[in-house]
Order: structure tokens, then C-alpha cells, then sequence
């Protein structure tokens, strides 16, 4: 993933044991400045800032935790590495950071989504036994997340609010 | 090496388009300040363990314990303010398996969570202990982070697996925890320390 001026860096032992991955939603009720009021991107606006918008996500990845997971799994006999657990890891993390938690049923077939976001592992093959995703019922269930397009103001451009919204 | 943090994923705004209808007025310029105040809600991916025999085997000390004193929060990387976490005290009422060091019955617990300053984080399925409360702790001992409690520092197992809460004299996994370890709430706390001790047997796991 490319780095960009916003992103950090922090020093070994940012989680805990055995725990390789965290993502973090501040609501817009973190944000009083622009609670309730209409968010603008470089003068267009994205909608009203009320409190079911997320106002920052940060996630957080432990390298050193994902190349203990990588060797436990690789001794186990999956075929991984800690660069290709990383990518899984993240885009796990980049599902919550999209509301999308962890599914409480394992069925035996899954789509792509859901198993990116079955507690991390990610391979297809190995928590539903696919070697193709089934992708079908993805866009159903995030249109049904976010029944319209979330507003996206990347760190370059020009943020604001004003006027008053709910 | 370093980890990264993919901070301000979503800078600023991912927005729910509702009804707006305000007015134009004075434009106030959105903060990326990633710590702006209020609390974010975390959740945690990690080894979750699919069972108690699992969740033994992986455990350094087990104890029955009473959080006697919850310290105050602290910042991990002081250029992260959004990630705190919060050490507390825990008595223990009783060594399930494992060693404590010599002369010592209080044990100290580091969490991800709490407040620092103005920004606070909740860990959405294990939600930090109080004072007061007991459980069943399944630990790993915390030789990453530096120890100012005064006392033998441990973390709990994994992301929420690693303690069971004790509520009328039964336990209760926290919701984070597996479908394998939720089968064991609403145990007796006499009869899942036995079996706690009887899987540590079983799996010889040396004290």
C-alpha cells in the first residue's frame, strides 16, 4: 500500500500478544466542530455529518505478531508467509473499517467478503473449501450497509462543514 | 522494525448522505486531528482459541483473581493518541495452573483500551475490567512493554477469549470469545476451575 502523509509508524509491541490486528472507529460525535453540520470536499458536498457518519478510522498492524501467526501456520502446513498474511490482515482490518464485523456462522459456502472477514484467515480454500469466491451476495449486503455512496475526502484535498443537518 | 499505522483510512469523513437541509453559513475547516476527542470503538483480530483445551495449552498462568485496582491509562507510542491502553491490579484468589513469583499474591494485567487526554477507546468485545469484578484470567506474560506496576506483568490471551467473568458464582466468557469457549458459561466456577486443571492435566502442561 502506498504511504501517504498521514499514515504513522510506531515501534514493536504496538498490540498485544497474540493479537496481530486492530482498526478503530471514531463516530462523528468525535468530531463536535461538524456534528450535524453538511461536510464539504473541495466545495462539493458529501452529506450531512450526523452521528451514524464515521468521522476516522485508524488501523493498526502488528508485524511482529503476524510472523509469529505466519510460522505457526506454516508449521501447521499452510502454505503462507508473513507478506501474504499482511495483505489478508489488511484487508481484513479495511472490512471493519467499512462497519463490517466478524460473521458468527460458518456455512459451507462463503463469498469473498465473508471470508476475508471470518476471523482473519482469508483463504477461501481453507474456511470454505472454494477455490473460487462466490461473490454474488457481496454487493447485496454492503448496498445494504450503505444504501447510498459514502463521501470520501482524501488528506490532500480541502475539508469543511457548515450549515446544519441531521 | 516497525509497524505501520494506516492512520486516517477514511480521513475526516465517511459520510452517511442523509437528509440535509441546512443553510449555508460559515465554513468550518474539517480537523484531521486523530485524536479529536470522544471514543472510538475498537475491535481486536488475533489468535482466538477454539476451544479450553486450546486456550490452556497457549496460556503461561491461569488464576482466579479480584481487579483490586485499575491504574491509569497510558499511550503505547506517545505519537499514536488514539491507541491507550490500561494496566490494572489483580489479587488472586487462587493459582488455576501455573506459577506466581515468589512473595507475591497481586498480579498486574495490561488491556488495550481506556482514555488518555481528551481520546478514549473501547475494545467493543472485551471491554476493560473494573474494580471489583473477579474472573478466571487466562494469561501470556507481557515481556513487550515496559513494567511500572510493581508487580509481575501478564496480558490476557488473544483478542477476548482471555478471561472469563465470575457472576454469581458462575462463569461467563466475554463476547469476543469462541463459540468453543462460550459453550462453558454459565458453569459453576468450582466445577470450570476443576475442568481448567483437568484439560491442564490431560495436556501435561507443566506447572
Amino acid at each position: 500500500m502506498a504511504r501517504s502523509d498521514t499514515d504513522q509508524t510506531t515501534p514493536d509491541g504496538t498490540l498485544s500478544q497474540y493479537v496481530y490486528g486492530q482498526t478503530t472507529v471514531f463516530g462523528m460525535t468525535c468530531n463536535s466542530s461538524c456534528l450535524n453540520k453538511i461536510a464539504t470536499c473541495n466545495g462539493v458536498s458529501l452529506g450531512c455529518a450526523n452521528s451514524s457518519a464515521i468521522y476516522y478510522v485508524t488501523v493498526v498492524l502488528d508485524t511482529n505478531q503476524l510472523n509469529n501467526l505466519a510460522n505457526g501456520l506454516e508449521s501447521a502446513g499452510f502454505l503462507t508467509n508473513s507478506s501474504q498474511l499482511a495483505g489478508i490482515a489488511l484487508r481484513h482490518e479495511l472490512g471493519h473499517a467499512l462497519s463490517l464485523g466478524h460473521p458468527i456462522t460458518m456455512t459451507p459456502t462463503c463469498s469473498a467478503t465473508q471470508t476475508i472477514m471470518m476471523g482473519g484467515s482469508g483463504s477461501i480454500d481453507i474456511v470454505c473449501g472454494l477455490t473460487v469466491p462466490n461473490t454474488s451476495c457481496d454487493g447485496a449486503v454492503l448496498n445494504n450497509v450503505y444504501s447510498s455512496s459514502p463521501g470520501y475526502c482524501s488528506p490532500s484535498d480541502t475539508a469543511s462543514c457548515s450549515g446544519t443537518c441531521s | 522494525m516497525k509497524t505501520r499505522v494506516i492512520g486516517a483510512l477514511c480521513i475526516g469523513v465517511l459520510i452517511n448522505v442523509t437528509s440535509g437541509y441546512g443553510q449555508v453559513a460559515r465554513k468550518d475547516p474539517v480537523s484531521r486531528d486523530p485524536c479529536p476527542g470522544g471514543t472510538g470503538v475498537g475491535i481486536l483480530d488475533g489468535i482466538s482459541p477454539d476451544s479450553l483445551e486450546e486456550l490452556v495449552r497457549l496460556s503461561d498462568l491461569i488464576v482466579a483473581g479480584t481487579v483490586a485496582k485499575v491504574l491509569p491509562s497510558t499511550l503505547i507510542n506517545p505519537n499514536n493518541p488514539s491507541l491507550p491502553e490500561t494496566t490494572s491490579l489483580i489479587s488472586v484468589n487462587e493459582v488455576v495452573w501455573g506459577t506466581l513469583p515468589y512473595g507475591t499474591n497481586t498480579i498486574a494485567i495490561s488491556e488495550l483500551g481506556g482514555r488518555v487526554g481528551p481520546c478514549g477507546l473501547v475494545i467493543a468485545d472485551d471491554p476493560l475490567v473494573e474494580s471489583g469484578e473477579e474472573y478466571i484470567f487466562f494469561l501470556v506474560a507481557e515481556k513487550r512493554r515496559p513494567n511500572t506496576s510493581g508487580s509481575p506483568l501478564y496480558s490476557t490471551f488473544g483478542a477476548g477469549g482471555g478471561k472469563a467473568k465470575i457472576t454469581d458464582r458462575k462463569i461467563q466468557f466475554l463476547p469476543g470469545a469462541s463459540k468453543g469457549l462460550h459453550r462453558h458459561d454459565n458453569t459453576a466456577t468450582d466445577a470450570f476451575i476443576a475442568t481448567v486443571k483437568a484439560t491442564a492435566i490431560l495436556l501435561q502442561k507443566k506447572p
